[in-house]
């Protein structure tokens, strides 16, 4: 009978890089220095680890195919490294490899690497979606962008709800503002400048609703994980060791996209997503349970959506708890301590494993100015795709 | 009986005002000078998706099967060697046995494919060939031909059963008189002398084909109702009627101020036009121009009445216009004004032929499925059922979408993707009987898009890969009119 | 509706990670008899994670009720009153798109 991995894993060590426009540092400098930051977190060696996971997701834009940039970055000594890649939810993916081979008792220690170097390509901005998205795309898909995309996800949302416009961009809005704010303490963030709620509403639209401040943007960046089975972690010197309550993925079947069921107004495979985590969590409410999280800001719209998809907000009411301060470092669940994708960016093979160092360092107590009292649990959201044809990450770690 | 069965036509929606394009360039040439507006294609248009327009506008409503010819007649064709014919028969989702044939160098093309329709169905090879002519000339900034020319297409359904004009005779002529050129790598209409051009070939040669087709079938100008063929030269228009002994009212307009000279589109337009107004009995004449001249007399049946009013046509196209207001808009959707699209927007991906082999029916056809264990249309074709109640296997039976319409679930105004005509439009659609897929939108502006509302689809030009030359066609979503 | 007026001026960059924009001006266009606050801005996008763009736009606060009435934290405050109707919205679209060069208008 299939037990899920709850507590079976824990996470000994972890690294992040400053994200950023790194013009003078490859990618292989990137994964050293988030990887010499988790190992010396971790109380293990080098040696110690038995197998790899490389999350990487436009392996074509610098850092290349197969798992070999981490084995040859790092002198891995000839252990088993896989590359995984799934959209926006890499790092996520990562991870979950590692932990998954530690849960399932093949191995006791493991690391998981997240990378992504974005500022090689010429321009600004991800390849054009025609050149990801298969062959038979190529013909049929709209000249979509993920902005565009996410959108038409404010759009139908506040139909639904009967949101005046004006109304709904203040709640984006007021859900950037919070980010922005908590970027400005967080020493590895690209941006940490504040941004008003008013700067915010006035700035120029990019896909309407969605405007300049609503949307996320390109970094380069690297974080890592060294995970291992929850028994040995004592062993290592961690007094309250962070594990692993709940890894869970689900992607969309093709019915948002092309079936009648789905109304545009948020993303399904969150819902579904998240209701596995909390069963394999043991989480029974989540509101008054959970401590904090991270979740896939890459557009306001996403983190509104997720406030209500993750079960935390009731369904139309994410409105009523944002103003209220429900989700600011004050409220009941901060979310977004680090400042998100918004003061980060987004090296996608990095951004779920970035999530997660926020998690754990939070948990352990190492924030510094942005600590928050007492964490006991914490859940990542990472998200790839679109809302109409996507896939979900929902993580959950605790003491 | 052998003549036309159904008739159909497509101006495109935007039109610019011909001040516009002399404020521009007319201090160039400023002899130029034109009054009205002038179509334009918009920059996802070409000569082949306005010709499926207006062969749609012909077959809607028709057995598609019955269509066992298909010919495209233009002068700007996409592809030198690849049948703009077959891709249209794969948008009109016709048979895979039909005769196809792009008649193309000449605007007298129309004419000689007209004419050949006629006589593979007088000889029984064809039973009904549809035509589709259509034209994008591209003139230079700054001429003449830049204020005259428009963008169009016409189509004629040729057939024995429920004919609504018979064919009754016309006269070919055919001459090497070069007036207008292109060679194999020009982009641009050339053209010889004016005075030249209408002296020798256009005044002489519409009356030489007009009075010849008349006289083939014992038929003078007074019995005529409708003389229609392209107007190059305002006042020799009128000179032509005069010397064939017609009256102004017996001249069919020839859509120089409202859509332009549409080349090869022309004869068909202006038939088009003429047959909107006819009534049982009219003779009209139509003729074209171009390496000579050819002219077909056809007679108005009783059949007309039962087709009136259901087609766009002439008059419901000239209606549904957008005003173009910018003359670089007008030049870039061409490519006469090489812009910057970035490194990003200029990387494009190879096209994978082998998946348009594939995939031909989803992608040109707006083809899907519909299974028949759930009853569910999905596009595109799906192998395991997409209802999540039912996800049969193997029950797909084939599902048009082409001619569904569909209602707005979402969309937005995208300002960041690339787009010759900014911003990019698009949403996802709920099918009238049931489907859902998402589509770029066309021909439409933000401030009129809602939740909720019925959109169309059209046959358009979705991307070019200039580096190896390929078009590529698919279908977009825009505003019912 | 209370309308914080911004410092004008492109030294006056107002961040975020896909790009920024500046606010270059701000008008006051006369119609049917009344003062219609127009502000005119540009914003850069050369960070997002789809491509670079961006935009001279105009944003119209609305109708001025009572212009810079007060300060707060050294900014004027105004109050205008948001323009509701779709006649007026197509014809001041109409005076800002010949009088400034803007690509975007957006209306509180």
């Amino acid at each position: 009978m299939a037990e899920g991995i709850k507590d079976k894993v824990a996470i000994i060590g972890m690294g992040c890089t400053h994200f950023g426009e790194h013009w003078e540092k490859s990618s292989e400098q990137l994964m050293v220095e988030a990887f010499n930051e988790a190992i010396s977190d971790s109380g293990v060696e080098k040696k110690d680890i038995q197998a790899a996971w490389l999350g990487s997701c436009m392996g074509v834009c610098n850092v290349g195919l197969s798992a070999l940039p981490l084995s040859l970055a790092l002198k891995l000594p000839f252990i088993p490294v896989t590359r995984v890649e799934n959209f926006c939810a890499t790092g996520s993916e990562a991870l979950r490899g590692a932990v998954y081979a530690v849960a399932s008792g093949a191995y006791d220690i493991c690391l998981a690497m997240g990378v992504e170097k974005l500022k090689d390509t010429g321009y600004g901005g991800l390849p054009d979606m025609g050149s990801m998205m298969g062959t038979k795309n190529r013909f049929l898909m709209p000249n979509i962008t993920a902005p565009g995309g996410f959108a038409m996800m404010a759009t139908a949302y506040f139909n639904k709800w009967g949101i005046d416009p004006k109304d709904g961009k203040k709640l984006l809005a007021m859900i950037s503002a919070k980010s922005h704010k908590n970027g400005v303490n967080n020493p590895k963030a690209h941006l940490r400048k504040e941004a008003s709620v008013e700067q915010i509403m006035k700035a120029p639209m990019i896909a309407y609703p969605l405007g300049l401040f609503d949307c996320c943007g390109v970094s380069d960046g690297a974080a890592c994980a060294i995970v291992c089975r929850a028994d040995m972690a004592k062993d290592l010197g961690k007094k309250d060791p962070v594990k692993l309550k709940s890894m869970q993925i689900s992607l969309s079947s093709g019915e948002e996209l092309m079936y009648k069921n789905w109304d545009g107004a948020s993303v399904l495979s969150a819902q579904k997503c998240s209701v596995k985590a909390y069963e394999e969590a043991g989480i029974k409410n989540p509101r008054e349970e959970l401590s904090m999280m991270e979740v896939h800001d890459c557009f306001s719209i996403t983190e509104l959506a997720a406030y209500e998809d993750l079960g935390i907000s009731a369904p139309g009411k994410a409105g009523d708890d944002i103003r209220d301060g429900f989700y600011e470092m004050d409220g009941k669940i901060p979310c977004q301590p680090d400042g998100g994708l918004k003061c980060f960016g987004h090296p996608i093979g990095a951004s779920g494993l970035r999530m997660m160092y926020e998690m754990y360092n939070q948990l352990l107590g190492r924030c510094g100015e942005r600590q928050l009292d007492n964490p006991t649990l914490g859940l990542t959201h990472n998200m790839g795709g679109f809302p109409a044809m996507n896939l979900i990450s929902v993580a959950i770690a605790g003491l | 009986m052998v003549g036309i069965v159904s008739y159909g036509a497509y101006i495109p929606k935007y039109r610019i005002d011909r001040k516009l394009v002399y404020k521009a360039m007319g201090w160039l040439n400023p002899a130029t000078f034109m009054r009205g507006e002038k179509a334009v294609a918009n920059f996802d248009e070409d000569s082949l998706t306005m010709g499926v327009a207006a062969g749609f506008d012909c077959i809607t409503g028709l057995d598609r099967t019955k269509i066992d010819g298909l010919y495209f007649a233009t002068t700007t064709a996409s592809y030198t060697e690849r049948l703009g014919s077959q891709i249209m028969a794969a948008a009109f989702d016709l048979n895979t046995d039909i005769r196809v044939a792009d008649l193309t160098d000449s605007t007298k093309a129309t004419t000689i494919a007209m004419l050949t329709a006629i006589d593979a169905v007088k000889s029984g090879s064809s039973k009904n060939t549809l035509i589709c002519a259509g034209d994008c000339r591209i003139p230079r900034p700054g001429s003449a031909q830049e204020e005259l020319y428009g963008d169009g297409a016409g189509s004629v359904l040729i057939g024995e059963d429920n004919v609504i004009a018979k064919f009754l005779g016309s006269s070919t002529l055919s001459h090497d008189f070069t007036s207008h050129w292109r060679g194999q790598n020009d982009k641009f209409d050339n053209q010889w002398e004016d005075r030249f051009i209408r002296d020798v070939g256009y005044k002489k040669f519409l009356v030489e084909s007009i009075s010849g087709a008349l006289k083939n079938c014992n038929l003078e100008a007074k019995d005529i109702a409708k003389a229609a063929y392209p107007c190059l030269y305002a006042g020799d228009h009128k000179g032509i009627a005069k010397k064939l002994g017609l009256t102004p009212e017996q001249v069919q307009d020839p859509l120089i101020g409202n859509v332009g000279y549409t080349g090869a589109g022309t004869p068909l337009m202006l038939l088009v036009a003429a047959l909107e107004d006819a009534k049982p009995g009219d003779k009209i004449v139509i003729a074209s121009f171009g390496q000579g001249s050819d002219a077909l007399v056809f007679e108005v049946t009783d059949a007309i009445n039962a087709i009136k009013g259901t087609k766009k046509g002439i008059k419901k196209n000239l209606e549904t216009k957008r005003e173009l207001n910018s003359y670089e808009k007008m030049i870039s959707f061409r490519n006469i004004l090489p812009v910057d699209k970035g490194i990003r927007g200029e990387t494009v991906p190879f096209t994978a032929l082998t998946e348009l082999w594939r995939s031909r029916k989803s992608i040109l056809g707006l083809c899907g499925c519909k299974c028949n264990n759930c009853g569910t249309p999905q596009f595109p074709v799906q192998e395991i059922c997409v209802n999540p109640d039912c996800g049969a296997q193997g029950q797909m039976e084939e599902y048009r979408f082409a001619d569904k319409k569909g209602k707005v679930l979402m969309f937005t105004g995208d300002s960041l993707a690339f787009t010759p005509n900014p911003p990019q439009i698009y949403g996802t659609l709920d099918f009238e009987g049931g489907g859902r897929f998402w589509f770029d939108v066309t021909d439409a502006d933000l401030e009129e898009m809602s939740v909720g509302m019925t959109m169309e689809m059209s046959f358009r030009r979705k991307f070019v890969d200039e580096k190896f030359g390929i078009h590529g066609y698919y279908w977009k979503a825009i505003p019912v009119n | 509706m209370e309308y914080i007026h911004q410092s004008l001026g492109e030294d006056n960059k107002i961040t975020t990670i896909s790009g920024y924009y500046t606010v270059d001006d701000e008008k006051l266009i006369k119609y049917q008899g009344k003062d219609i606050l127009c502000v005119i801005g540009l914003g850069i996008i050369d960070s997002s994670c789809c491509g670079v763009g961006g935009c001279r736009y105009a944003m119209v606060p609305g109708y001025v009720r009572h212009w810079k009435k007060k300060t707060i934290k050294g900014q004027y405050v105004s109050e205008v009153d948001p323009v509701i109707d779709e006649k007026s919205k197509i014809a001041i679209k109409k005076i800002l798109m010949e009088e400034e060069v803007v690509t975007q208008i957006n209306f509180w």
